[in-house]
Parts: C-alpha cells; structure tokens; sequence
C-alpha cells in the first residue's frame, strides 16, 4: 500500500468534509454545531483508524459516530442561536427561488421541534434516501422503531409546515 | 390521499447547503490528540489512585498487624519444677513461647512493625502463683517492675520488709522464680548493658 493510513484518512476528511458538514447541519440545525459534530466524529475515526480494515469505511465510521452522537447528547449543546438570519438569500417575490427559500426556513424551524431521532429518522429517510432498514441498523433499533418515528415526524412536520407535504392530490 | 415528498427532499437538500465547507482536517487531528492525552491522563490518574490506595491499605494493614502473642506468665510454667516450684494451683502447659527475649533483635530495616523485644510484664497475680509467698503475704501491682526479661515485685504483708522478689523470662521455660533479697549486684545476675533498677552495676 503506496499511501499510509494517515494520508488516505487526511484524502477522506478533505474531500468528504463538505458531505458530512451537510448531514451534521441538517441534524444540529447550525453550522457551528455542525462542525463540531463533525469534528468529534472525525476524530473518533481517527483514534479507530488502525482499527478499520477497509479505508472505504472511514465514512460509514464517521457518519455512524455522527448520527450516535447527535441522538444521545449532541441536543444538550444546543445553543440559541438565530437561525433564519442565517439563511436568508436574496428573495424575489413570486419566483421559484423565493419559493425555496420559504420552504428551507420552514424546513429549518420544523426540524428544530422534532425530537433528535426523529430528525435523525428524516435525514436519513428523505436526505441521505437511505432505506428503512439501513436507518435502522445505522441507528442501531429496529425497523419498526424507523417507521413510527418516521410517521411522528412527518405528522408533526404537516402540522407545522404543510407545504413541505403537498398532497400528490393536490399536485395534481 | 399520498404525501407528495420531493418538496420536503428538496428542501432538505436547499438546507444542507448552509452546512458549510470548512477544512476539518486540522480541527479534528487536534480534536484527537486531545481526547487521546485526556485519556492518556485519566488512566495515570487512576492507575496513581489505585496503586496509592492498595499500597495505603497495605501499609495499613502492617502497621495493624496483631503482635504475635506475648508470653504471659500464666503460661510460662513448664512441667519441670525449678528450685522454687511454682504454686501448685498453676495448671502447667507444655506450649512454651516460641520466641526468647534474648534473641538478637531483627534488623530494623526488616522489620515491619514495633514489636517488642521483650515479654509482657506479668501481673502481680500471676507472680504470686510462681513464687512461694508467705500465707497473708502478696504482690502490690503498683510496684511490680519489669526491665527487659527481668520482672521484680515488693511483697506486703502482715509485717514490715524490705525485700523483692525477683523474676526472670527465659524461652522455653517463660517467667520464673529467681530469688528474693533487698539488693543485687548486676553481674551477679549476669547483667552487664542497660540500666537496670533493681541491681546495681559495677
């Protein structure tokens, strides 16, 4: 093997940190949490480094330390922050941009009042498209437990924020 | 009716953007350095705490330790009658003190406790059963004197005396009758060290 483990996990933090800080945003809400909980999975891997026999695991690592710690103790460093300044983008009322950004902010206020396995539950579902069973063995419960946590938040998302659910019938 | 969840996916999608692109390398080798030295820490700290506390109990219970038992003059009679054979009342046991006062004392780097060198003093009872006192005569326990293996007691009785009785611990045979008398001479005793208060040196 040309390269040492220290230069592919150096090749994996740099070319997979901005993947990981997009998960880590959506799961905290902030960017600076965000790094944080990168950071904190990142070095995890990097004490368990020698231990991974495959390279090509440093993500599955990383981003199973960063959804474990997220739901068991990430929430009670939540800081109060402002948000939506944040997030505001140039708007042009009535055009599609304005339309994305109104349903980001919701998104952003939705996700901040549902639960940390909840949000987690979404992330997976809906952002990273991974399937109920792979949820549930990367949050280590059963597929059951993703499923009703899934129907809680969705429920919960349509009454905060019913745009982001349109009805298919509607739609149509 | 079927939730219609490409807004929501897309809006997920939106949001991730604001996650950033910082270079986390740096941050996150020096994040695990961090935890790696805390850790490194923690164990010396409780590996100090737990060698301290096993060596504390250990030292504490040396220092602890029960003295071996000391021969007490009830014990000390042997079978054997000396010249002035004990009373008859004393119930001889064959066990004799397996340790003699004279023996050279350990080294005191060796030794682990302050044990003493030499026997118990023994009671003023006990001297009265191991010498042949007068009827209505005893021991005062007040005035009964020990000087390493050498015991003495003033008697009291009906009259007036100015005498002692003199008792000496051998290994073996324990405390015995030495002789009565109102002064000794050290070296009559085989006494050449110390300073003894019942006889007088040179």
């Amino acid at each position: 093997m040309s390269n040492s483990i220290d230069d592919l996990f150096c090749e994996f933090v740099r070319t997979r940190s901005p993947a990981l800080l997009r998960t880590a945003f959506l799961l905290t809400g902030d960017r600076h949490l965000a790094e944080d909980l990168v950071q904190d999975a990142l070095a995890r891997t990097h004490r368990g480094r020698h231990r991974l026999d495959d390279p090509g695991h440093f993500e599955a690592y990383t981003r199973t330390a960063m959804y474990h710690q997220h739901v068991s103790w990430w929430r009670r460093r939540k800081v109060a922050e402002s948000l939506p300044g944040d997030l505001t983008d140039v708007i042009q009322p009535g055009s599609d941009h304005a339309r994305r950004t109104d349903l980001k902010l919701a998104l952003h206020q939705a996700l901040d009042r549902l639960t940390r396995r909840q949000r987690a539950v979404l992330v997976l579902r809906f952002f990273e498209d991974r399937s109920e069973a792979e949820a549930a063995d990367l949050l280590q419960c059963s597929v059951g437990t993703i499923k009703s946590q899934t129907s809680k938040a969705l429920a919960r998302i349509r009454e905060m924020a019913p745009e982001l659910l349109s009805a298919v019938m509607e739609e149509a | 009716m079927t939730d219609n969840l490409g807004p929501l996916r897309q809006a997920m999608s939106d949001l991730a953007e604001h996650g950033g692109s910082a270079d986390m390398y740096e941050r996150s080798l020096h994040r695990s350095r961090q935890v790696q030295r805390r850790a490194r820490v923690a164990t010396a700290a409780t590996a100090g705490v737990a060698v301290f506390a096993i060596g504390g109990a250990v030292a504490l219970a040396t220092a602890n330790r029960p003295n071996p038992p000391a021969p007490v003059a009830t014990q000390a009679p042997s079978p054997s009658v000396g010249p002035t054979s004990a009373a008859p009342s004393v119930a001889p046991t064959p066990a004799a003190p397996s340790r003699t006062p004279q023996s050279p004392s350990p080294d005191p780097s060796t030794r682990t406790s302050n044990r003493p060198r030499y026997p118990d003093c023994p009671s003023a009872k006990a001297l009265e059963r191991l010498a042949d006192l007068p009827k209505d005569w005893h021991f005062v326990p007040s005035r009964v004197q020990c000087w390493r293996n050498w015991a003495t007691a003033s008697p009291e009785g009906p009259t007036v005396g100015d005498g002692i009785y003199l008792f000496q611990y051998r290994a073996g045979t324990g405390w015995r009758y030495h002789s009565q008398g109102s002064g000794y001479r050290c070296e009559d005793l085989g006494i050449t060290t110390g300073n003894p208060p019942f006889c007088e040196m040179g």
